[in-house]
């Protein structure tokens, strides 16, 4: 919570859902939980217009709602999904690798419904995948296109990717509220879906209808994204590529595999998860040579993510989530002060680090330094707040002889928590500047559109190759070279939003195991 | 610094130039007077972007999702002012920009939100209402004094013929005379029983400058 998370909310949900969602999710986010009147008072905004945005904000499961007083619910907004909405093209992508193109697409339709009814989505991938591969795919595998997708959505529904959104209990209260049981959330039976009511939908849209009248069976019950599995994903993967950089590929199969069984075992999200022995790895991993090895390197070279326990069965390791995110997370802040300040004042950071206090004469001695410019160097590192002073006295009688001694410290929370700020300052930097270079270049890009369009409709109608390129020649040369750049730094803006999320997830990643 | 927030008397002043590594004699760096820049030059060059092959397709799956969600229905928009002239490119902005209502399951809604809901309880809107109505009519005054009078003159040629028909009807209307005086005893016996706070005494001045009361009217009906 704070001025830039706040900035950087408003911004995205301007961006995706328009100026009135923005602003009501804004008041949201600085009031707190608010009820609707208030909310409309504060907003100004017609009471209509206000309803809507929170029916959206609902619908994508960023606002949930408690009774406030009977009969009237108070609305409070859900900020870290906010920031989430940025990383929903990771979920797609790594759909994409894991499951292939059909799964990619439902992860998309759901995305962008933030919760659909598993028909709606059967239905909408089908048809994309049709519009996707209009060559590629005969006319047979389509017919079957809806089972196909049907298969894809249980899958992920089983790996728990996608999961079932609470529903009323009795939606005749003026304030509903939501539950779901614990064994429904991640089941969908076979018998939810009328295959032969999908089919037929997805053959009169795909016959150019708009909105057939086709009713499908258990039509109130939603499926929408669940985050934690694909952050825990996220999680191992970061980790798994962390042990391939510093060892090799085999290695990360290793503790991909130690994960897999540790998984079975323990609960995804605490900090330290039970130990497995080495003949259970070996069941996961029979090919691999010298196992015992490689586990042996992993455990030296991992930073404490993979502890030895004990011997029995072989061997016992266990995993340690605190560490494995201590230590990523110490090599990111040591590389940003590296980018930042140089790389003799990354050693005195990770020397006062790894020392933990440190006198300012031994920082001169041990980092082998010019003893000024180490100096020089610790008090930068003072002034931005990645060092702290710690001050020891030895009495407290007052005495000119009595110094007291002055230790340099790293606190890792309050930098890790700076560094958080200054990653949601940078996002809202890049998106101001994205927006404002597309506003400059507004005209430009209009203009490239609808040459696009009627470029694209003369394609369809069968125009001659004279005609098209007459249009686009309504483009000079010059404009062209222009476009061309601006699209290119548009886009070196969006990766650097998409980068930028790396960061904030590990950094949420180590806050989130410093508060467990 | 330290010592010197603290406020102890003959503390000492916390660090000492040598403690912090200046030599006695050491040509200090100027003090630094006002804000630091704006835009500071940078000491290095930021590193380059992480040149991952899977970036360039999660950039597409970005940028279209953007795009879709900016013209999704959940993109809500302003509602469209009137213009104070019509300019010809509205006919073709407001064929883009209209979308219409939100298509939601409204039963996972709270019932405030649903989009028929009334919105205002009717008693608030109904008293504003009430009021610009006598209003109206304490300025309409005289044209309604026309009107009632054109009114009375109507039924004053009625009740000629009425009375002629009054004998013949006499005796049915003795009875049902008697009958509202009966009704009128039942509703005092009723009032009677209780107290008197039934009765409302209090006079909101509604009826004030009503149509029988032509007190205040300056050259009145004659």
């Amino acid at each position: 919570m704070s001025g830039n998370l706040q900035k950087v909310c408003l911004k995205i949900l301007k961006e995706y859902f328009g100026d009135i969602v923005a602003k009501v999710g804004d008041t949201l986010f600085q009031k707190g939980s608010n009820p609707l009147r208030i909310l409309c008072s504060t907003t100004k905004l017609p009471l209509s217009k206000v309803k809507e945005a929170l029916a959206v904000l609902i619908k994508h499961n960023l606002v949930t709602w408690d009774e406030w007083k009977p009969g009237i619910p108070c609305y409070t907004l859900l900020h870290d999904r906010v920031l989430l909405i940025l990383r929903y093209p990771r979920y797609v992508y790594h759909v994409r690798e894991k499951f292939g193109e059909q799964s990619e697409m439902i992860i998309d339709v759901i995305s962008k419904e933030g919760q659909a009814t598993a028909s709606h989505v059967i239905v909408t991938s089908s048809l994309k995948m049709y519009d996707a591969n209009t060559d590629g795919m005969n006319k047979g595998s389509f017919e079957q296109q809806h089972i196909t997708a049907r298969n894809h959505l249980l899958n992920l529904i089983e790996n728990e990717y996608i999961q079932r959104c609470p529903a009323p209990q009795d939606s005749n209260k003026p304030v509903p509220k939501l539950t779901v049981k614990a064994e429904d959330l991640y089941s969908l039976t076979p018998e939810m879906l009328d295959l032969k009511a999908l089919q037929q939908e997805i053959q009169l849209r795909r016959a150019g209808e708009g909105k057939p009248e086709v009713s499908h069976p258990y039509s109130d019950i939603f499926w929408r994204i669940n985050y934690d599995r694909f952050h825990i994903d996220f999680r191992d993967s970061e980790i798994r590529n962390s042990i391939v950089r510093r060892v090799d590929p085999l290695a990360g199969e290793c503790l991909g595999a130690l994960l897999k069984v540790s998984y079975g075992r323990s609960d995804p999200w605490v900090s330290v998860m039970n130990p497995v022995t080495v003949s259970e790895i070996r069941d996961h991993l029979k090919d691999l040579k010298y196992l015992e090895q490689y586990l042996k390197i992993i455990e030296e070279q991992s930073g404490g993510c993979v502890q030895k326990v004990g011997d029995a069965g072989g061997g016992q390791y266990r995993i340690n989530m605190f560490n494995a995110f201590q230590s990523l997370t110490h090599a990111l802040i040591d590389n940003i002060v590296q980018d930042r300040f140089g790389s003799k004042a990354a050693r005195i950071f990770r020397l006062v680090r790894q020392h933990r206090m440190m006198e300012q004469d031994q920082i001169g001695e041990m980092s082998m330094i010019d003893k000024k410019e180490a100096n020089i160097l610790t008090y930068r590192l003072l002034h931005d707040n990645f060092l702290r002073i710690h001050e020891l006295r030895k009495t407290l009688a007052p005495s000119p002889a009595n110094k007291s001694i002055f230790l340099f410290h790293v606190d890792m929370t309050s930098v890790v928590r700076m560094i958080l700020e200054w990653s949601y300052k940078a996002l809202y930097n890049l998106m101001v500047q994205r927006e404002t270079r597309a506003n400059d270049n507004r005209r430009l890009l209009e203009k490239h559109i609808r040459v696009a369009t009627i470029v694209e409709n003369l394609n369809q109608s069968g125009g001659t190759e004279d005609q098209i390129q007459e249009v686009l020649d309504m483009m000079t040369p010059n404009e062209k070279e222009h476009l061309e750049q601006v699209n290119k730094i548009q886009d070196k803006l969006h990766v650097s939003e998409i980068a930028l999320d790396d960061t904030i997830f590990i950094l949420q990643m180590f806050t989130y195991y410093q508060t467990l | 610094m330290a010592a010197r927030g603290r406020g102890g008397r003959g503390r000492g002043r916390g660090m000492t130039l040598e403690q912090l590594g200046v030599q006695r004699g050491e040509v200090l760096p100027d003090n630094i007077v006002g804000p630091p820049e704006t835009y500071p030059l940078l000491e290095f060059k930021p590193s380059q972007l992480p040149q991952k092959e899977n970036m360039e397709y999660i950039l597409c799956i970005k940028k279209d999702f953007q795009e879709h969600m900016q013209n999704s229905q959940y993109n809500i928009q302003p509602e469209v002012k009137n213009m104070d002239i019509e300019r010809y490119s509205d006919r073709y902005q407001l064929l883009t920009s209209h979308r219409g209502q939100l298509s939601l399951t409204w039963s996972r809604f709270p019932k405030e939100l649903h989009p028929m809901m009334a919105s205002l309880p009717k008693k608030r809107k109904l008293k504003p209402a009430k009021v610009v109505v006598n209003v109206k009519k304490a300025r309409t005054k005289d044209i309604n004094v026309n009107e009632t009078l054109e009114e009375l003159e109507k039924k004053e040629a009625t009740a000629g013929v009425d009375e002629t028909e009054e004998d013949e009807g006499g005796e049915r209307e003795n009875k049902a005379e008697e009958e509202v005086e009966e009704d009128l005893e039942e509703v005092d016996e009723e009032l009677d029983e209780g107290t008197d706070y039934i009765n409302n005494y209090f006079d909101n001045g509604e009826s004030y400058l009503d149509e029988e009361d032509d007190a205040l009217e300056e050259g009145g009906v004659f």
